[in-house]
């Protein structure tokens, strides 16, 4: 893997991870 | 005393800016108080988008419920129509005083609203059977407020009770965006922050689904779904439990 490859991958990573949004987190009590 | 009026000082911002907001936009086009100022269509899916996915989550009728920043009485409302008894509390006057007025309009006597931070010992131990916080953690800035609001959000949970938490997230964050940026000030969290504090506090995550992958799955003949990506998303569980590792493991 050359350097520009890397760089590529490091890059793609960003880009394709979600990096901001709304979630809806739902918690039951258990204790 | 410098030192914590400082910490304290974004929610006097915050106060401000919504008791703002509700005197310009609470009577006339109320979902601008509290959503976007700018665009009704905004508005509209943001409301609809977050009742739906609320919607599946609750099981409503006969139960205490407590909205959390409730604002002029969106959700509280809709929740009224279907719960016993509902308590919408937010941190500004102005927002309390539009949500009473809707409710008395719309002649609902089971939902009551109150100013209240979030932070102080105001309501009894496990006296509401669902909590629902929408929209409101990430303008908990300070850390030790944050912590304090999610310890009374479960304090005042039942046991075996629902706490539901839509809110917005950075995958990388914490983020700190300042009063300029849109939003204003608040603190874009991981979702991983927010369970932790809530698992300490006895509570078990039971669904963690984003608001992406619901439209997706709902609007399956949109024209991001029948991409390649949008297929991939829509294609995967709506609402993962934690232990089967499902497709909304965002965290």
């Amino acid at each position: 893997m050359t350097m520009a490859d890397v760089r590529i991958d490091e890059v793609l990573r960003h880009r394709v991870k979600p990096m901001r949004g709304f979630q809806l987190l739902s918690f039951v009590r258990r204790t | 005393m410098k030192a914590d009026e400082t910490r304290h000082s974004y929610k006097h911002f915050h106060k401000e800016r919504w008791n703002s907001l509700a005197r310009e936009f609470g009577d006339t086009k109320p979902l601008r108080a509290m959503i976007a100022r700018n665009s009704d269509l905004v508005n509209y899916y943001f409301d609809n988008i977050t009742k739906r996915i609320l919607d599946r989550s609750l099981r409503l009728p006969q139960k205490r419920v407590r909205d959390l920043g409730c604002g002029i009485g969106r959700l509280t409302l809709w929740m009224a129509r279907k719960a016993q008894h509902v308590t919408g509390v937010d941190i500004s006057e102005e927002m309390t005083r539009v949500a009473r007025s809707r409710a008395a309009s719309q002649g609902l006597r089971n939902a009551i609203f109150q100013v209240y931070d979030g932070t102080t010992l105001l309501y009894d131990n496990a006296s509401f059977d669902i909590i629902v916080c929408v929209g409101v953690l990430k303008y908990v800035i300070d850390e030790e407020d944050f912590a304090r609001v999610i310890g009374e959000m479960c304090r005042t949970v039942v046991r075996g009770g629902q706490i539901a938490v839509i809110d917005e997230f950075d995958y990388g964050g914490p983020v700190k965006l300042s009063e300029e940026d849109l939003g204003g000030l608040s603190v874009l969290r991981r979702p991983t922050d927010y369970i932790s504090l809530f698992e300490n506090h006895g509570m078990e995550l039971v669904e963690q689904c984003s608001m992406l992958r619901y439209r997706l799955q709902n609007r399956g003949r949109t024209l991001l779904a029948r991409l390649p990506l949008g297929r991939f998303i829509a294609a995967r569980p709506l609402v993962a439990r934690r232990h089967d590792h499902g497709g909304c493991a965002d965290r």
